[in-house]
């Protein structure tokens, strides 16, 4: 493509399946709104909980740690990536980074997560990752969720197993955890009970009309009889559109002024708030947020760019989230951001990256011990990186989880959790 | 006008099909004799004893997106057999209804030059052309109508099988021009060709290039990702032994496998497959134990390809693939050796790989099969008639029901198991009482599709005709007792809302999610 459409690339490229259909879905969503859910207020409160909810973001494609978190002290990064390393804060160029400490920096599409980050309640981990050398999307996202790696044949995931061994944070709750999308993600397989998936919570009814309570009886007959996944299945649907009957979705109001964006990902933080408010036992929700492989013309720094544009769509709903859920009573929440893995050191020609290794992840919430880049960091230069081309793992990402999952979400066992590792804390969260 | 099926008996009375055959089947005698009629305990049916005239119908199942009334006279005139060898030669079928409704699909005939010529979506220059958007969207729209409308339907079958296999993110930056010509020029010619075949055109497609970064892929600095799907993926998996070193001669040896750039002077053969010499490789190199002698251009590819397609992992992999396409995810294992050793013996030959999965013994033995959400869209499409009043508007509900379209962001294409997909059950439903024109008070379809319910009605008098009806249409009178009760306690009342919303509700059960 000539230079026009190489930019137009960027510009699709960015899209996420979701989003591009979201035009012709919300159309149809639109009609399906205007029929069945009852204008109910929020539902009164279950028993509260001192735990978390767990808000579980994954950057699918594989996120670049070094432009998300800028090891701006590290001269290395600079001479490794000539074009697409972001400027040093004390720079004069107008897509500098700003610095979160001596040595790492914000770049400025993430900037909207800046008072956060001041008021320690962000909190970055860099160097960290799984320790699969394959640099294959889904192999590494495949361990990542599982927590465990190279076998083929485990099928519950690091959050399903916990929510399967700790008991559940409001009694008798139906769905512990759901996932906002059209697939449970790994990392939630082998809950137990239901695990709701919707990618449109607001929109997850049965059209009704005056037959609502007949087909509701027609479906749960004819499905009772049915194979156990579906039947499963059938019945938490109902039981999930009986809680989310409950939620005025969309005539939640963000507390605080919060406004939210018009992206799916926005959509979903603010669906994710609209659930954690209502208290109806849901313990972890799941979003993913697509568009971080950026081999081609990454582009961090300017405005427009490929990879500026989705660190803006995360910065700032994750912003939003953040005021709406911290203004006003709301349940205590930990947002956990992380990725499949981290990429290459140095810039390709195409001024993209290839898969690499070490990544970033990233933690907000109440109770996280924020304000810093927790690290060791291994450096940038040649004999320190990972088969000589990648950011080296020094933390591995199991300890972020479990103490997430220890310290924040009432697990007091973390054995089944992780199969044959025992996690180190870090520190990340109170 | 929607025709009776011809008298058949093909379960004994009171057994439902469906209800027996729940994934996972762990012994095949074990569920032939489940088979068996009720007064006798009869020997289990395996092997060669199966009768095929008696199983017609549930190859049918198996071979179309959904066995309509015409597909049932074809099969019934045809014979088992030649049926399926029928369905296997569909440039000899006379698809031209089908052909009619894609006339103004004119992104399908582009050639790769034309397909350049779109322009992104925002842009601003002129004079204005068509978007880079509409290759994308009439490659997805021709392809639903196809599922519904062609006759060509196992060749559909296996143009989404392959599809899958050769998976390619059509959102994936030039994927959106470049997957549609891939579709066209690198799958569907060749679905019932050999392995091989489809192998090197999809090696040498500029989308699979483009997806998988090998058109960044220099001998100074060669990129894995090709050279790891094509081995992990498309080929003998990681379970032949292949190792990391592997992957790095692999990819050596295509280095130089790209497209023709759009220079001027490239003319016509921008976005055509092109060998670029002077960026390949030309050492010696090892692949799983075979020397490739230095010296070589785009042979070394070309050797590396035909190794792989004729490796008897691959056979397994392509044929575990096929067998849990065909016959359900606990295919018993002397079925897929069975159909490895056809693979072998006849050169990667697909037709003859298919000979053997769907022997009668094999589709007797299959268990049911969990619809994914193309397949459950396209077969309550056909098992109603329905007529498409928007494609776009029908397509927004695989979307919403998980599957839209050539969306699959990693190369490992889209799940085909129950466990992936048996979780997102609301999005069927809507779109069923959408479909049926049952929603908001009956004001009408929102699907994009209307089902005629006159029609498909016809004669029918009573509550239980209706039943019956849809019981014929839908489920081929397999439905289970308790089940027609269900529907039938859904029409409370009997008028034409009701008959709607008792076809809705059929469209929603659980027996309509399984083939």
């Amino acid at each position: 493509m000539n230079d026009a459409t190489q930019y137009a690339c960027d510009e699709y490229r960015a899209l996420t399946r979701r989003q591009f259909v979201a035009g012709t879905a919300a159309a149809a969503g639109a009609l399906a709104a205007t029929t069945w859910l009852p204008r109910v207020s929020l539902a009164k409160s279950f028993r509260s909980s001192q735990r978390d909810i767990l808000i579980n973001v994954f950057l699918r494609g594989g996120a670049d740690g070094l432009s998300v978190c800028v090891p701006f002290g590290d001269p290395a990064y600079y001479t490794s990536r000539p074009k697409l390393a972001i400027a040093r804060p004390d720079s004069t160029s107008p897509t500098k980074c700003t610095a979160l400490d001596g040595f790492f920096g914000m770049p400025q599409a993430m900037l909207p997560l800046l008072p956060i980050y001041q008021a320690g309640k962000l909190l970055y981990v860099h160097a960290t990752g799984v320790h699969d050398g394959s640099r294959s999307h889904f192999k590494q996202q495949r361990w990542m969720e599982l927590g465990k790696m190279n076998d083929l044949k485990l099928n519950t995931g690091w959050l399903g197993r916990h929510i399967a061994n700790t008991p559940a944070a409001t009694e008798g709750a139906p769905i512990r955890a759901i996932s906002i999308g059209d697939s449970i993600p790994r990392s939630m397989l082998g809950s137990p009970g239901s695990v709701a998936t919707t990618p449109f919570p607001e929109n997850f009814g049965l059209p009704g009309g005056d037959s609502a309570a007949i087909r509701e009886n027609a479906l749960r007959n004819m499905y009772s009889g049915s194979d156990q996944v579906l039947s499963a299945t059938a019945i938490s649907t109902f039981d999930t559109i009986s809680l989310l009957q409950g939620i005025n979705f969309a005539g939640y109001v963000p507390a605080g002024g919060a406004v939210y964006a018009a992206d799916t990902f926005a959509h979903g933080m603010r669906a994710a708030a609209a659930l954690a408010k209502a208290q109806i036992g849901v313990e972890a929700i799941a979003l993913d947020l697509f568009g971080w492989d950026t081999h081609f013309d990454q582009s961090p720094a300017t405005v427009n760019g490929q990879m500026y544009k989705v660190m803006s769509v995360l910065a700032l709903a994750m912003a939003a989230f953040f005021k709406d859920m911290t203004t006003g009573p709301a349940p205590t929440f930990t947002v956990m951001v992380s990725s499949e893995f981290g990429r290459r050191v140095v810039e390709n020609d195409s001024i993209g990256t290839d898969h690499g290794h070490a990544g970033m992840m990233m933690l907000m919430g109440n109770s996280v011990l924020g304000g810093r880049v927790v690290t060791t960091w291994p450096g940038l230069a040649a004999p320190n990186l990972y088969e000589g081309i990648d950011l080296a793992i020094t933390t591995d990402y199991r300890d972020i989880v479990a103490e997430v999952l220890a310290r924040r979400m009432g697990n007091t066992n973390l054995a089944p959790i992780f199969p044959d590792y025992t996690p180190t804390f870090k520190g990340v969260v109170s | 006008m929607l025709k009776s099926p011809p008298e058949r008996e093909l379960v004994p009375a009171g057994i439902n099909r469906r209800s027996l055959f729940r994934p996972i089947a762990a012994f095949a005698g074990a569920a032939a004799a489940l088979r068996a009629a009720p007064a006798a305990a009869a020997p289990p049916m395996v092997g060669t004893d199966v009768d095929p005239s008696a199983i017609l119908y549930q190859l049918l199942w198996r071979t179309t997106y959904h066995p309509t009334a015409a597909d049932q006279a074809e099969a019934a005139l045809r014979g088992y057999s030649n049926y399926i060898e029928w369905q296997m030669s569909p440039e000899l079928i006379d698809d031209s209804a089908c052909q009619l409704r894609l006339a103004s699909f004119t992104t399908l005939l582009f050639t790769p030059a034309e397909m350049y010529t779109l322009q992104p979506p925002d842009s601003q220059a002129l004079p204005q052309r068509p978007s880079i958007l509409v290759a994308l969207r009439e490659l997805t729209e021709s392809t639903i109508l196809r599922s519904i409308y062609s006759k060509c339907q196992l060749k559909e079958r296996m143009v989404e099988f392959w599809n899958d296999h050769f998976n390619i993110d059509i959102l994936d930056q030039d994927q959106v021009f470049l997957k549609p010509l891939q579709d066209r020029d690198s799958i569907r010619p060749l679905v019932f060709s050999t392995f091989e075949n489809l192998l090197v055109a999809n090696a040498k497609s500029p989308a699979m290039l483009h997806y998988l970064d090998n058109i960044a892929s220099t001998k100074v600095s060669p990129n894995e990702n090709f050279a790891r799907e094509l081995l992990e993926l498309h080929t003998v998996t990681p379970e032949s032994g292949y190792t990391q070193q592997d992957v790095k001669e692999v990819a050596r040896c295509f280095t130089g496998w790209g497209h023709w750039s759009e220079e001027p002077s490239n003319g016509v053969n921008v976005g055509t497959f092109r060998f670029n010499h002077t960026i390949h490789d030309t050492g010696a190199k090892t692949v799983l134990g075979t020397q490739i002698p230095a010296g070589g251009g785009i042979e070394d590819g070309m050797a590396v390809l035909h190794m792989l397609a004729t490796h008897p992992s691959t056979a397994n992999n392509i044929c575990s693939k096929l067998c849990r396409w065909f016959l359900g995810e606990g295919t018993h294992p002397s079925v897929v050796a069975a159909a490895s050793s056809a693979y072998m013996s006849s050169g990667g030959n697909i037709k003859s790989v298919l000979r053997v999965i769907l022997r009668p013994e094999h589709i007797y033995d299959a268990p049911s099969r969990y619809k994914r959400p193309f397949h459950y869209f396209a077969s309550a499409m056909r098992a109603t008639n329905a007529a498409i009043t928007s494609v776009t508007t029908a397509r927004a509900y695989l979307d919403l029901m998980g599957q839209p379209l050539f969306a699959w962001t990693p190369p490992d294409g889209y799940p085909d198991t129950l466990s992936h997909w048996g979780r997102l059950l609301q999005p069927r439903w809507q779109f069923a009482i959408y479909l049926a024109s049952v929603a908001n008070n009956y004001a009408g379809s929102f699907a994009g599709a209307v089902i005629n319910d006159l029609e498909f009605f016809t004669g029918c008098t009573t509550a239980q005709a209706c039943v019956d009806r849809i019981n014929t249409a839908l489920f081929m009178g397999e439905l289970g007792v308790s089940q027609q009760q269900a529907l039938a306690g859904v029409m409370t009342s009997f008028n034409r809302n009701m008959r709607r919303e008792a076809l809705a509700m059929a469209m929603a059960s659980d027996e309509f999610q399984w083939y």
